[in-house]
C-alpha cells in the first residue's frame, strides 16, 4: 500500500476486466434469456399449465435433465387411468413429512395393463402450496409410481383451489418422464424390468419344482392306486368307473393360479 | 383479485352513456398507457424472511436478470416500493411487521407469495408458530409455490404479475378507488395472533374433496 | 472484555444536557440479514449499548423433529442453514449413525467431503459478498460471488436435483451416485476457482476504504471467544487454531492434507475474520482437488435398512459447518420417532457476542460487525 488509492484502482481494473470479458468469456455466465410464453389467456390454476411438452428444458438456464420440483404420477403407454401405476397403498402419504399429499383408495378393483386387478386412487391430492420437494415420497414407493416433474411454472392467483394439483393433473406418462429425466428414467426402467426377470426367473423355478413335486405326488398316488386297484380286482367292480376320472395333479395347482397370472406383471 | 374487465359494467341512460363514451375512448387509451408503464416498472421491495429470500437475490443477478423487466430497483423503504415480494416463513411474531410494512406501501401495490411457507406455512404449517399463509392478513395477488421456487420461477410469476397489470382497469381497480389499502394489522398475544385472520381478505376455505359427493349424487339423480 | 454500560455517564458540556437514543433496527432491515432486531442505545454516533432480538423466524424445527421419523426430519435440517444445505446433512447423519451399526462405503465418504468442501466454497464467498454489501458496496461484488454460487448450485443441482435445498445425505451413504460426468465437471469448477478468488482478492483486500472500515473494528479477544463458545471462521481469526475437521478428524477427513488458517495476532477484528474466510477457501480447493483425485468406483449406499428404528440411546454428532461447530443431539427412545432433538447452531452462539463487539464502536459499524459474524436466521431461530 504504497500510494493511497491504489487498492482502489486494481479493484476497478477487475471490474473493468469482468465488464469487458463479459462480452466473450463464456465463464463470466451472461444472461440467457428466460422469459414466459404468455398465451392470450393466464392460467388460473397451476394444473392448466402445459403439460405433455418438456417445455421447461428449453430456453431456460438452470433447468436440466437433473432438476426435480414437485412430484407427478407415472402411468405407461395407454389410457391414464387403464395404466396408472398407482395402486393406493397410502405409504407415500404416511411418510410425507410436511403431510402434503391426500389419496382416497378406490372402493373396486381395476384391471390394468393385463395385470392383477388392483385397487387405483380414486383421489390422489398433492397441495403444492405445502410441498417441500424433497423427493422422500419417490424414495418410498414400492411400484415406482410416483417421480419428481421439473416444471416450475406454476404460479396461479387461486389460493385454494389453484395450488391443489389433482389426480388428473399429476398423471404424466412415462415417455414425459424420459424426456424430462432420461438418465434417471433409463436406470428405473432398467431396475423394474430386472425385477420382475428376476421374479420371474425365481416364480418359474418355483414352479417347475411345484410341477416336479407335483408329478411325483401323482406317480406315487397313481401307483398305490394301481396298487389299490389291483388290490380291488377282486371285489366288485363298482368303484372302477370313477378310478381312471380323478386327475392327481389337479389339487396343488388350484392354489398356484393367482399366482401365475401375477407372475405376468 | 379483480376479474379483468375492459368495460365498465354500470348500466347507463343513452345521453350519459354518449358522453362516457367519448370519456370512454380517452379512458381506456389512459389505461393502456397508465398499465403499461406500471408494468414495466414494478419495483420490489427488499424484504428477505428466509430461504426463499436467497432465490430472490439470485433472481436479480446476472444469471437470470430480472432488470430485463424492469424489477431491478430494489428499494429497501416500503414509501418507494410497488411489490412486496412475501420471501419465506412468515411466523406470528413476524405477522404483525409484515402488515405493517404493506400498509405503509403507496399505491398502487401488488404482493407475490413467494415459496410454499408464505402461501401456506408450507413445511412448517404444523408447528405452533407459524403463520399459515399471509393471506390471511394482506391481499395476495401472484402466489408461486415451490420449496424454494427456482430464480426462473420469480420471473415467471413476475411476468405474470405484469400480464394481470396490464388488464387492470383503473377506474373499478381498488388500486385506484378507494385510496391506500390498509388493513389492521393483528396483534401478536405471546402464543397466537389476534385476530387469526381478517375477514374482509380471508375465508376459510371449502373441502375440495367434500362436495364430490354431493355432485356425483346430483349426476345420479340426473 | 468491554464494560457494559448500564449507568453511563453522559457527556455535558457548557451545562447542555445530552440525552441517549434509542434505535430499533430490524426485523425489517436490509442489513440484518433476515429478521432479525437489534435494539441500540445511542450516544450520538456511539453505540453504549446494544440488545440482539430474535425469533422472528422460529420454525419449531426441532418440535417438529420429534414429531415424525429419523428419515423425515432430513429435508427439515436443509432449511436450518439455508445457505449450507450440505453440511447439515453431514451433521444430522453423523448423530443418527451413531446410534445404529452402519457401515459408511468408501466412495459415500468421498463424496460427503467433496459436497461439503464445495458447500464451505459457496458459503464464504457469498459471505464475503454480502459483507461488502454490508459496507456499501453495492451490488459488484456480491454479483460476482453469485456468480461463482450459480456454477456450484448446478453441480449440486446435477447431483442431487434441487439447487438449495438438497436432501442429499442419507444415513449410511447418500441417496444416489453422481452423474455420469459429474467428477469432470466438478473438477473444471475447481480447477477455475483459484482464478476467481485470485481476482476477488485483487477487488477487495487492498482496497483501502476496506481496510479502514474493517480494521480495529469489533475487537474480540481470544478469551472472551473461547469463554463464549465461539466456533469456526470467527474463533479462529482471533486466533484460536480450532478446526473441528482436525480435532474429531469425522469421516476421512484424516486422509487429507490441508491446513487451517488462523489469525497470528490477538485482534480479532473485522478483518481478520474476513481474511480467514478468503484463505479457507483455498484451503477448501486444497482438499477438494484430493478427494477428487482419491475417489473410485462404488457403492453409495451401506447396510442400512429401510425403516430406521434404534435402540434407546443418545448420540451427539457434530462437523465442523462453514459458520462454525454445528452439533446435533438425538436421544433414542426404541421408536421410529427422536425422543429429544437438539440443534447446535453455530450462527445462533456466535451471535452472543455481538454486543460485547458493538459497545463503543459506531452505529454504521454496528451492522458490519453483524455481518462479518456471518448469521443465517434459520439456524439462529431454527
Amino acid at each position: 500500500m504504497s500510494i493511497l488509492g491504489s487498492g482502489i484502482f486494481k479493484g476497478m481494473a477487475v471490474t473493468l476486466k469482468n465488464f469487458v470479458g463479459s462480452y466473450f468469456d463464456k465463464e463470466r455466465l451472461t444472461t440467457k434469456e428466460y422469459a414466459w410464453r404468455t398465451d392470450d389467456k393466464l392460467p388460473e390454476r397451476a394444473g392448466d399449465y402445459p403439460k405433455e411438452e418438456a417445455e421447461q428444458l428449453r430456453d431456460t438456464t438452470t433447468v436440466t435433465h437433473y432438476s426435480r420440483n414437485f412430484p407427478m404420477l407415472l402411468h405407461d403407454k395407454g389410457e391414464p387411468m387403464d395404466t396408472v401405476r398407482c395402486v393406493a397403498c397410502q405409504i407415500c402419504e404416511r411418510e410425507c413429512p410436511p403431510q402434503c399429499i391426500y389419496i382416497e383408495k378406490s372402493k373396486d378393483k381395476k384391471e390394468r395393463g393385463g395385470n392383477k386387478a388392483q385397487f387405483y386412487p380414486a383421489t390422489f391430492d398433492i397441495d403444492v402450496s405445502v410441498c417441500m420437494s424433497c423427493q422422500i415420497c419417490v424414495e418410498v414407493c414400492p411400484f415406482d409410481a410416483i417421480v419428481m416433474n421439473s416444471q416450475f411454472e406454476l404460479s396461479t392467483p387461486d389460493r385454494f383451489g389453484g395450488l391443489l394439483l389433482r389426480r388428473d393433473d399429476l398423471l404424466k406418462s412415462n415417455d414425459y418422464y424420459h424426456k424430462i429425466h432420461p438418465e434417471e428414467a433409463a436406470a428405473r426402467d432398467k431396475r423394474i424390468a430386472d425385477e420382475k426377470a428376476a421374479k420371474e426367473a425365481k416364480k418359474k423355478a418355483a414352479e417347475a419344482a411345484k410341477k416336479k413335486a407335483a408329478e411325483a405326488k401323482a406317480k406315487a398316488e397313481a401307483e398305490a392306486k394301481a396298487k389299490e386297484e389291483a388290490e380291488s380286482i377282486t371285489k366288485p367292480a363298482e368303484s372302477t368307473a370313477d378310478s381312471p376320472s380323478p386327475p392327481p395333479a389337479e389339487p396343488p395347482v388350484e392354489p398356484d393360479r393367482p399366482k401365475k397370472e401375477g407372475g405376468t406383471e | 383479485m379483480t376479474t379483468p374487465n375492459t368495460s365498465p359494467s354500470v348500466e347507463l341512460d343513452d345521453t350519459t352513456r354518449a358522453e362516457l363514451e367519448r370519456a370512454g375512448v380517452i379512458v381506456s387509451k389512459v389505461d393502456f398507457l397508465y398499465n403499461w408503464a406500471r408494468g414495466g416498472s414494478v419495483w420490489p421491495l427488499t424484504f428477505g424472511l428466509a430461504c426463499c429470500a436467497i432465490e430472490m437475490i439470485a433472481s436479480a443477478t446476472s444469471r437470470f436478470d430480472i432488470s430485463r423487466f424492469g424489477s431491478e430497483v430494489f428499494r429497501p423503504s416500503p414509501r418507494q416500493a410497488d411489490l412486496m415480494i412475501v420471501s419465506g416463513t412468515v411466523t406470528k411474531k413476524m405477522a404483525p411487521q409484515v402488515v405493517r410494512i404493506y400498509n405503509q406501501m403507496p399505491e398502487p401495490k401488488w404482493v407475490i407469495a413467494m415459496g410454499a411457507c408464505a402461501i401456506s406455512g408450507g413445511p412448517f404449517k404444523q408447528g405452533y408458530n407459524v403463520l399459515k399463509g399471509i393471506d390471511r392478513y394482506i391481499p395476495v395477488d401472484v402466489y408461486l409455490p415451490g420449496c424454494p421456487p427456482r430464480p426462473e420461477a420469480v420471473l415467471q410469476s413476475l411476468n405474470y404479475l405484469q400480464e394481470k397489470i396490464r388488464t387492470q382497469d383503473i377506474q373499478s381497480d381498488p388500486a385506484f378507488t378507494g385510496g391506500r389499502r390498509q388493513y389492521p394489522v393483528p396483534k401478536f398475544t405471546g402464543t397466537d395472533l389476534e385476530p387469526p385472520y381478517n375477514p374482509d381478505v380471508w375465508q376459510p376455505p371449502t373441502n375440495p374433496n367434500a362436495p364430490a359427493d354431493e355432485e356425483q349424487e346430483k349426476e345420479a339423480t340426473a | 472484555m468491554t464494560a457494559a454500560a448500564p449507568n453511563y455517564e453522559l457527556i455535558q458540556q457548557d451545562g447542555l444536557e445530552t440525552s441517549l437514543l434509542e434505535v430499533s433496527m430490524g426485523p425489517h432491515h436490509p442489513s440484518t440479514h433476515g429478521v432479525f432486531r437489534m435494539d441500540v442505545k445511542l450516544d450520538g454516533e456511539t453505540v453504549v449499548d446494544l440488545k440482539p432480538v430474535f425469533g422472528y423466524l422460529h420454525r419449531n424445527h426441532e418440535k417438529l423433529a420429534e414429531n415424525m421419523s429419523y428419515l423425515a426430519s432430513m429435508p427439515f435440517t436443509d432449511r436450518l442453514d439455508y445457505f449450507n444445505s450440505m453440511t447439515n446433512n453431514w451433521a444430522y447423519a453423523l448423530a443418527a449413525e451413531q446410534l445404529i451399526e452402519i457401515e459408511i462405503p468408501e466412495r459415500a465418504e468421498y463424496l460427503r467431503v467433496i459436497m461439503s468442501e464445495l458447500t464451505r466454497l459457496v458459503n464464504h464467498v457469498s459471505l464475503v459478498g454480502f459483507f461488502v454489501n454490508d459496507l456499501g458496496a453495492l451490488g459488484t461484488p456480491l454479483l460476482y460471488a453469485f456468480r461463482e454460487r450459480e456454477k456450484i448450485l448446478d453441480l449440486f443441482e446435477q447431483a442431487s436435483g434441487a439447487r438449495m435445498m438438497c436432501n442429499y445425505f442419507r444415513f449410511g451413504g447418500l441417496r444416489c451416485d453422481v452423474p455420469e460426468g459429474w467428477l469432470d465437471r466438478t473438477r473444471e469448477v475447481v480447477d477455475r476457482f483459484p482464478k476467481f478468488l485470485d481476482e476477488y482478492e485483487k477487488l477487495l483486500c487492498e482496497n483501502e476504504i476496506i481496510l479502514s472500515r474493517t480494521q480495529g473494528v469489533g475487537n474480540l479477544s481470544k478469551e472472551l471467544a473461547v469463554s463464549a463458545g465461539i466456533t469456526g471462521p470467527m474463533l479462529r481469526a482471533s486466533g484460536v487454531n480450532y478446526d473441528i475437521r482436525k480435532v474429531d478428524r469425522y469421516g476421512i477427513y484424516d486422509r487429507f492434507q490441508f491446513q487451517v488458517p488462523y489469525s497470528k495476532g490477538d485482534v480479532g477484528d473485522c478483518y481478520d475474520r474476513f481474511m480467514v474466510r478468503m484463505l479457507e477457501m483455498r484451503e477448501s480447493i486444497k482438499i477438494l482437488n484430493q478427494a477428487l483425485d482419491g475417489i473410485e468406483d462404488g457403492p453409495i449406499m451401506g447396510n442400512a435398512g429401510k425403516v430406521f428404528k434404534p435402540a434407546k440411546a443418545e448420540s451427539y454428532g457434530r462437523v465442523e459447518a462453514p459458520k462454525g461447530e454445528l452439533g446435533f443431539y438425538l436421544v433414542a427412545d426404541g421408536t421410529p420417532k427422536p425422543y429429544r432433538f437438539r440443534v447446535r447452531p453455530p450462527s445462533f452462539i456466535n451471535l452472543t457476542v455481538l454486543r460485547d463487539m458493538c459497545i463503543g464502536q459506531q452505529v454504521a459499524d454496528a451492522v458490519i460487525i453483524l455481518g462479518s459474524i456471518d448469521i443465517v436466521l434459520g439456524e439462529v431461530d431454527r
